[in-house]
């Protein structure tokens, strides 16, 4: 091999270890440096049109937080975060008057937690309570049928599970006159309740 | 050692009327190894030169992708800039999408504690209503099933409570037209009877009967469910 074919083909040795080696050490990396951060970008702009999705919603709710903030106290309303049985006993005994029906007993259980449609035990994690209520009335059949009525739009979620109507036991006065017991169920929240149920009343309010 | 080359260059020569042209030998009197030495030169130097070259073309490729890698970085950092601009403006916002949750959680704590609801006065004034002559009701009893439905032999499946009945009539056939009544109220089915007994008051024979009916899910009032208030 003549010396000149010796240096054209280390030149061409050369050559291609200049451009391979500058295309890996060099070229590609700074390439797939770009390549890795359009990528990037290409994520980002993704999230940003998600989080901008999440903004117009957020702002379109904006505008009617007044209305679901008045939703959520008429909630906090008919399910207390406490039991509130004195406001319930003026609201059963308003409730009663208006009626006309004579309110005779209301009988509250403690707070226990409440057990889901389907099961028999509170043992499932629901975090509301809920304090059984039997509430005993004597009235005529109308004034029966609106003491219902109005226990089922408390202001307070009252829930009417059975009642028993039947005529007023013999002695009391007043032909036509029913005595109305109902099984109903008030709820309170279970954030505070365990705290609360101590301090409820549990026991018998009779006339 | 010394060349001679006889072709070229040419030489004119007047000779009398005559111009001859005749080749002249062109001689080389470099030595061979000159020569050599001086193309390896140039071969040297052509080489040295397309090494350059493809220096040159490698330093190229990397400024170009080098441009591109600070665009990219600049199209980056103008999106990581957006993105913290509309996350803050997102958690800015954040105490609208708590409340929304705090609805969502407590309509489902409502309708998980009331789905169960049954407007009771609703059948009371139906009730009223419906009741055949000659059917008077001296008690009616409303048992919630809770999930007994199963087991009961009375409740039909699906039944969320039932409610007896006790009444007098005058003659079994009222106790008929009773229970025809009871079946075409919404949400009442099987509607069943558990004696029809003859009986006397007052000197007049009546007929003293109990009954039973099944209130399924079409009762419920729906007051508060998922949608309900939306």
């Amino acid at each position: 091999m003549t010396k000149t074919r010796l240096w054209l083909v280390l030149t061409a040795v050369a050559v291609v270890a200049v451009l391979a080696g500058g295309w890996f050490l060099l070229v590609s990396p700074k390439r797939a440096e770009a390549d890795d951060l359009r990528t990037q970008t290409a994520s980002t702009e993704q999230q940003i049109a998600v989080l901008r999705g999440k903004l117009d919603q957020l702002r379109a709710q904006q505008a009617d937080l007044p209305a679901q903030q008045a939703v959520l106290e008429e909630i906090s309303k008919q399910i207390p975060t406490d039991p509130a049985l004195p406001a319930l006993i003026r609201a059963l005994t308003k409730a009663a008057r208006t009626s006309g029906v004579d309110l005779a007993s209301l009988q509250p259980s403690a707070p226990a937690p409440l057990a889901p449609v389907g099961t028999t035990t509170g043992t499932a994690a629901t975090p509301i309570d809920v304090i059984q209520l039997a509430v005993t009335a004597q009235g005529t059949y109308a004034q029966v049928q609106q003491f219902v009525s109005r226990l089922e739009t408390l202001q307070r979620a009252f829930l009417v599970r059975g009642f028993q109507l039947a005529p007023q036991s013999a002695g009391d006065t007043g032909a036509n006159q029913l005595q109305l017991t109902v099984n109903g169920q008030v709820f309170t929240s279970a954030a505070t309740a365990a705290t609360a149920g101590t301090a409820a009343t549990s026991g018998t309010v009779a006339n | 050692m010394t060349t001679t080359e006889l072709t070229d260059p040419t030489v004119t020569l007047p000779v009398g009327d005559l111009v001859l042209t005749t080749a002249l030998p062109r001689v080389n009197l470099l030595p061979p190894e000159i020569i050599e030495a001086s193309r390896l030169r140039t071969i040297q130097l052509s080489m040295g030169a397309a090494v350059a070259a493809a220096l040159v073309v490698v330093g190229g490729l990397w400024f170009v992708a080098d441009q591109q890698a600070q665009a990219e970085q600049t199209n980056l950092d103008a999106a990581s800039a957006t993105q913290a601009t509309v996350g803050r403006q997102v958690r800015e916002l954040a105490p609208v999408a708590q409340v929304y949750a705090q609805v969502d959680q407590r309509r489902a704590l409502l309708q998980t504690a009331l789905g169960g609801d049954v407007e009771w006065s609703r059948y009371l004034t139906d009730l009223s209503l419906t009741v055949p002559d000659n059917v008077w009701l001296t008690s009616m009893n409303v048992t919630p099933d809770a999930g007994s439905a199963a087991t009961t032999g009375t409740a039909s499946a699906g039944a969320i409570a039932t409610i007896t009945f006790a009444g007098t009539a005058l003659q079994h056939d009222d106790v008929a037209l009773w229970l025809e009544s009871l079946a075409k109220q919404k949400g009442y089915t099987s509607a069943y009877f558990n004696s029809s007994t003859e009986a006397t008051v007052g000197g007049t024979k009546v007929v003293n009967f109990t009954s039973t009916v099944s209130v399924t899910r079409d009762a419920l009032s729906g007051r508060y469910s998922q949608n309900a208030g939306k």
